[in-house]
């Protein structure tokens, strides 16, 4: 068995978009939690790092629960102390070629399918929460911060030692072999990242989040569903999303149940909510609309899509509105971004601020 | 009317310009704009960024030298943009109450 990789074999090659593959299911696992693996491997990686197993171990079932306990807790008690020494070794033992060429593979994969989709959202998510909790404790005088996590089963495909795809790459693929208590350490962070979501590690506790009960994605690995949340946890916790956009709950059923007038939908104030919005309006209801009609239109925009100025008017307001709807060259989703100008060209420069414009590249 | 010469990467805009205004700062960060398109940030690699809101539009200047814009949209593998200098709008829209910044 080799103790330093420089090169990887063609069979060693062929082998990293199955072993992607393998890890993209295990990070985006739902249904029953592997409590079982984590409470054998967990104390294993406090013993590696030197610090005593508490004997408070906190299972959540969401990690908006973990991520607020811990951050109460985390204002009295002691702050984790992080173990490089897998990182340290891997990184010797593996050349850098032969890691960027895995790492690119094998974390690009996993990371876009489970990390950057799905472990973002929930992030931004709950992220939003703590900090909303912690300015409102601040304000009662109380001093709490934001609790490190780790992400379990989301961090999967993430760089380095915290990238167990990677790292696993290496020692189940590759053979490779390090010293014996690197090779435990590296299984003992690998079983928990299998076995769990998220996790609050602290010397005095542990908070660890059970899988969530679904996941459910469109054809680009984003977050989507229309038929409920498209992330949901055992205790009801989740996101409402469509193609990866986040919506409350009661603007999501009303566009996924049609129940948006064409007004309603120009009225939301978030441009990616309304292009999602409109996306799944039933056309016809444009003509709904007051005075509804096209002010100018381009079969070809300087990026060789099809734009327009239409307008249409609403009771109360004595000027119509009016939007320019176009097409974004790259992701080609067609949005509608109001102005106050009756040609394409000048909206479309009216909204950077300026009047006439030579493109000379859109992407 | 003379025609601004500009490159576009989803909302965030540059437009050429001759000078630097004085009195700007350089970030230490390589990102234009945090929540850019879709919620995801616009990041760059070679030059130097200086952050200044100014109005609806402005919200900085960038000093183009082998400079590739990134958004993982967008530019996910990064796209080469002329060397110069740029000022750096974001996409607002109209209303009734004036401009807002877009929200996505």
């Amino acid at each position: 068995m080799p103790t330093k990789i420089t090169k990887l074999t063609k069979k060693q090659t062929e082998a990293m978009k199955p072993w992607a593959n393998k890890w993209i299911e295990i990070g985006l696992k739902t249904g029953e939690t592997d409590w079982k693996t984590f409470d054998k491997y967990m104390p294993i990686c406090y013993e590696k790092a030197g610090i005593k197993y508490p004997i408070r171990i906190v299972r959540v079932s969401s990690p908006l629960v973990g991520a607020l306990a811990a951050s109460v807790a985390e204002g009295i008690l002691y702050k984790i102390r992080k173990d490089d020494a897998v990182h340290d070794a891997v990184d010797d033992a593996v050349g850098d070629a032969v890691h960027g060429a895995v790492s690119d593979a094998v974390h690009d994969a996993v990371d876009d399918a489970v990390s950057d989709a799905v472990h973002g959202a929930v992030s931004d998510a709950v992220h939003g929460a703590v900090k909303t909790t912690i300015n409102i404790v601040k304000k009662a005088g109380i001093s709490i911060s934001w609790h490190d996590w780790l992400g379990g089963q989301f961090w999967v495909g993430y760089y380095w030692w915290y990238g167990v795809a990677t790292v696993s790459f290496f020692f189940d693929i590759c053979r490779l072999k390090l010293a014996k208590d690197i090779m435990e350490r590296a299984m003992a962070y690998r079983k928990v990242c299998e076995s769990v979501n998220y996790i609050w590690p602290n010397r005095d506790f542990v908070m660890v989040c059970a899988r969530p009960t679904k996941i459910e994605k469109d054809e680009r690995d984003r977050l989507h569903s229309v038929t409920g949340k498209a992330i949901e946890y055992p205790d009801g916790w989740g996101l409402y999303k469509i193609n990866g956009i986040t919506f409350e709950e009661e603007l999501w059923k009303k566009v996924t149940k049609g129940e948006l007038s064409a007004k309603e939908v120009f009225d939301i104030k978030n441009t990616e909510q309304r292009r999602i919005a409109y996306e799944l309006m039933d056309k016809r209801k444009m003509l709904e609309l007051d005075d509804y009609k096209t002010l100018d239109s381009r079969k070809k925009d300087e990026q060789g899509n099809p734009d327009k100025v239409i307008s249409f008017t609403v009771k109360g307001f004595s000027k119509p509105f009016l939007y320019y709807n176009c097409i974004c060259p790259i992701t080609k989703r067609e949005y509608f971004i109001q102005t106050d100008k009756e040609i394409c060209s000048a909206a479309k420069a009216q909204s950077f601020g300026l009047k006439d414009i030579n493109w000379v590249k859109e992407f | 009317m003379k025609k601004e010469i500009c490159w576009r990467q989803g909302d965030i805009l540059g437009r050429r310009i001759s000078d630097l205004p004085k009195g700007l700062k350089a970030s230490k960060t390589k990102t234009l704009l945090q929540n850019g398109s879709g919620g995801n940030p616009h990041e760059f690699s070679g030059g130097i960024f200086y952050p200044k809101i100014e109005g609806d539009f402005i919200i900085g200047y960038l000093k183009a030298k082998g400079t590739k814009l990134f958004h993982v949209e967008h530019s996910p593998k990064g796209d080469k943009i002329d060397d110069g200098i740029y000022e750096i709008r974001r996409q607002s829209e109209f209303t009734h109450e004036g401009f807002k910044k877009i929200i996505d």
